[in-house]
């Protein structure tokens, strides 16, 4: 996923996300996913959701969790390249 | 406005919720590894964190790092020694995969080596009839066990490990060589995947681990090594086997 610039209400922030999941989803599992240059996050998960050999670089926030989310990642490259 | 916001570049980024991060590679230039925003809580496990240079700190907020977790930039902490450490990488082949903790992305943690010498009580099941002896040089511990080149197909021993991990282990075997020895041992490895029947040659290679080859295992005692006398045409030996982890 490469969602760049997707420009949020004005005066905000750019909010291009790549995965994103809402908290009314559950059952979440992301394997083998790639997520790269995107000006949010590169995964931005609501829900307790597992990763498996997932990898995000070039993104604001590689891997964005929210609230009473528990993330999981087995394996996962989270690559920063600001 | 800002590419998302104002906050730091972030690998793992959690606000208010429990986050587990377990082998994860995280490696940046700037920024944090690992971010709790909010009120919750974040630790990190068996993994890597590393920086380019000197900027960018490991965490911020309410994580923990336990001691199974490495830290890293130059000149400081151990060198993950990455694979192609490519910021470009599009997600094939083995880069950034760590020639320091073992060649997986994450941190490898490495068991010790796991040997069973015959004549210590756990892990060991003989049956039959087997006879101690120090008579050859070469064995490992205090003795070795030998069968009196009798009762073929009625004597055997049987190594069961206790294995911390789940994982790929290379298997030696130790025994004391000599002329009167079988050259036909067979050796019975029992396996994830099934068993893997050798036979070995005593007659040589004593006093030294000889490798019967890598297989996968399960943690716990599932795994075992039966020496056995079946159709054998000398004395056979049992002496020591050895698991030792493979990255």
């Amino acid at each position: 996923m490469n969602n760049r610039r997707n420009g949020q209400s004005s005066g905000s922030y750019w909010n291009g996300d790549g995965f994103s999941v809402e908290n009314v989803n559950s059952g979440i599992s992301f394997i083998g996913c790639l997520a790269f240059g995107n000006d949010d996050a590169g995964f931005d998960v609501k829900p307790d959701a597992d990763f498996q050999d997932c990898i995000a670089f070039d993104n604001k926030r590689n891997f964005r969790s929210w609230y009473a989310m528990r993330p999981r990642p087995i394996q996962t490259v989270s690559l920063v390249t600001p | 406005m800002k590419r998302g916001g104002t906050g730091s570049v972030t690998g793992f980024w959690i606000k208010d919720g429990a986050g587990v991060y377990d082998h994860c590679t995280v490696h940046a230039d700037a920024g944090y590894s690992v971010h709790e925003d909010g009120s919750g809580s974040a630790s990190v496990t068996n993994s890597i964190l590393s920086f380019s240079g000197t900027e960018g700190s490991y965490t911020s907020g309410n994580v923990t790092l336990d001691g199974s977790t490495v830290t890293y930039r130059p000149g400081s902490g151990t060198d993950p020694d990455y694979m192609n450490a490519n910021p470009f990488w599009d997600g094939n082949g083995n880069d950034f995969n760590s020639q320091t903790y073992g060649a997986s992305k994450g941190y490898y943690v490495q068991v010790g080596d796991i040997t069973l010498d015959s004549e210590e009580s756990s892990g060991i099941t003989l049956t039959g009839t087997w006879s101690s002896s120090t008579g050859a040089s070469g064995y490992h511990g205090s003795a070795y066990l030998h069968d009196g080149d009798s009762g073929q197909g009625n004597k055997s021993v049987r190594y069961t490990p206790s294995l911390p991990a789940t994982g790929f282990y290379e298997v030696f075997a130790n025994w004391t060589a000599d002329s009167n020895r079988a050259n036909n041992v067979p050796i019975d490895i029992t396996h994830e995947n099934g068993t893997a029947n050798l036979t070995v040659n005593q007659q040589v290679n004593g006093g030294q681990w000889v490798s019967l080859g890598t297989y996968e295992f399960a943690a716990g005692t599932s795994a075992s090594v039966l020496i056995h006398n079946t159709g054998s045409n000398g004395y056979v030996i049992a002496d020591g086997v050895k698991f030792v982890q493979t990255p």
